[in-house]
């Protein structure tokens, strides 16, 4: 659903490298220490964007464990008790999104489940329907199903709707591996803001935040707008 | 055609989703995917991304040999050029370049395509993405390859697509002579809302 007048036009080639030119391909990225983490993880929690990985600075960490990070890509990992780990990542470049992924993959392979979460704008959703709902939530899991999360039900993304990035590339790794992952997209009118209780009730059911943070940051002074 | 096989590779800028042609499925649809037609022997890889430019290289060259080792006789590149590179504007906006040893010469000659021109000595397809580095790797493995693509501009191209599959269809055959073309094509589910959403309800 568009803005009022806004013109929605197809995504053209301008995201893509520009193929025609020299192109430089980027340096490497690294983990900053050597990745050390336990021999098997129960479940791994990948938070993607800028809200996500700021509700989970904002809340108090004492069960979380900074264990290292990925500073070109703004990913950084945490190990939470009871051998389960939270990745947060935002702002990232998406051409290396199946690099960040590769560097992910020693986790990725030694965890029992993984969980993707990440938001959307809402202008982002494609769907028929005329209904309007300031929130969208939808799931997409690999063939073999994920038991973490039974207990929500969630409505499964509709096609065209796609993912794309870390969660996508995460996902996608995961099927070829036949273990089994779910990405959760919450589509949102504002991904900056913090009043989407949604994300957070799902964030504390899942142990990753003690409990729901009422703090709103003023948008204002992360914007453009200038009074 | 039936889904085969489904590529993972850090070439690709990963992309997931359902099943683009089945609205029921919950089958994972992913950036790379081979799908297989056993009467016609045909075999096609489809790629909803673009490649990694660091990463393209070894990706094609890698793919090129499974298609030696699987014994593909011949491979096809489909892609298109920016509308704007097209100088002679009367012409047909399709172009093809093929190598030597190529199976559908005489049929390329049947079609009336117009030939890809190049001064430089290398092919390039201004837009074209990594076709041009796959057959240049073609060409080095000596895996007979062609490249055919059609001028587009940017927005709708759904017309260019059956555009492409109708001049595909002169070249080889992939669909029964015995039905209507159009009739034996499937749209992907993206086709309907190219443009977006409905407007909503409550502007009115």
């Amino acid at each position: 659903m568009g803005t009022f007048g806004e013109i929605v036009e197809p995504i053209t080639r301008s995201t893509w490298e520009d193929w025609d030119d020299e192109i430089t391909d980027n340096t490497a990225l690294q983990w900053q220490w050597p990745l050390d983490s336990a021999d098997k993880i129960d479940t791994l929690f990948i938070l993607e964007g800028r809200y996500m990985s700021e509700c989970v600075k904002m809340h108090p960490k004492f069960h979380l464990q900074l264990k290292n990070s990925i500073l070109d890509a703004n990913l950084h990992l945490f190990e939470l008790p009871s051998n389960k780990y939270v990745c947060t990542i935002k702002d990232y470049n998406l051409l290396q999104s199946s690099e960040i992924v590769e560097l992910l993959k020693p986790l990725l392979t030694k965890s029992k489940d993984v969980i993707t979460i990440l938001t959307k704008p809402l202008l982002e959703y494609q769907t028929a329907s005329q209904l309007y709902s300031p929130l969208v939530i939808r799931e997409v899991t690999t063939s073999t199903k994920t038991q973490k999360l039974c207990e929500f039900k969630f409505e499964k993304l509709e096609q065209p709707n796609i993912v794309s990035g870390v969660a996508a590339g995460v996902t996608c790794l995961r099927e070829h591996l036949e273990l089994p992952a779910t990405t959760l997209v919450y589509y949102i009118e504002h991904t900056e803001e913090y009043q989407t209780d949604e994300i957070q009730q799902i964030l504390e059911k899942l142990k990753i935040i003690d409990s729901i943070c009422k703090t709103k940051v003023n948008g204002l002074l992360n914007s453009n707008l200038y009074i | 055609m039936v889904k085969t096989a489904s590529i993972y590779s850090p070439a690709q800028i990963p992309v997931i989703g359902y099943d683009p042609y089945d609205l029921k499925s919950s089958s994972l649809s992913t950036a790379c995917e081979v799908y297989k037609c056993d009467s016609r022997k045909i075999l096609v890889l489809q790629l909803r991304a673009p490649l990694v430019h660091k990463y393209a290289n070894g990706f094609l060259k890698n793919l090129v040999s499974t298609f030696k080792e699987k014994q593909i006789k011949d491979v096809i590149i489909l892609t298109s050029s920016f509308a704007h590179e097209k100088k002679h504007i009367l012409s047909s906006p399709f172009r093809f370049v093929a190598s030597e040893g190529n199976p559908h010469a005489e049929n390329l000659r049947k079609a009336k395509l117009v030939a890809h021109e190049e001064n430089t000595g290398e092919v390039k397809v201004f837009g074209g993405g990594f076709a041009s580095l796959l057959y240049k790797i073609c060409l080095d493995e000596i895996v007979p390859s062609m490249i055919l693509y059609k001028y587009c501009s940017e927005g709708d191209n759904i017309p260019d697509a059956y555009d492409m599959v109708h001049n595909l269809a002169n070249l080889i055959q992939i669909f029964s002579e015995d039905k209507d073309l159009l009739s034996q094509l499937k749209q992907p589910v993206s086709w309907t809302l190219l443009f977006g959403r409905p407007p909503p309800q409550d502007i009115y």
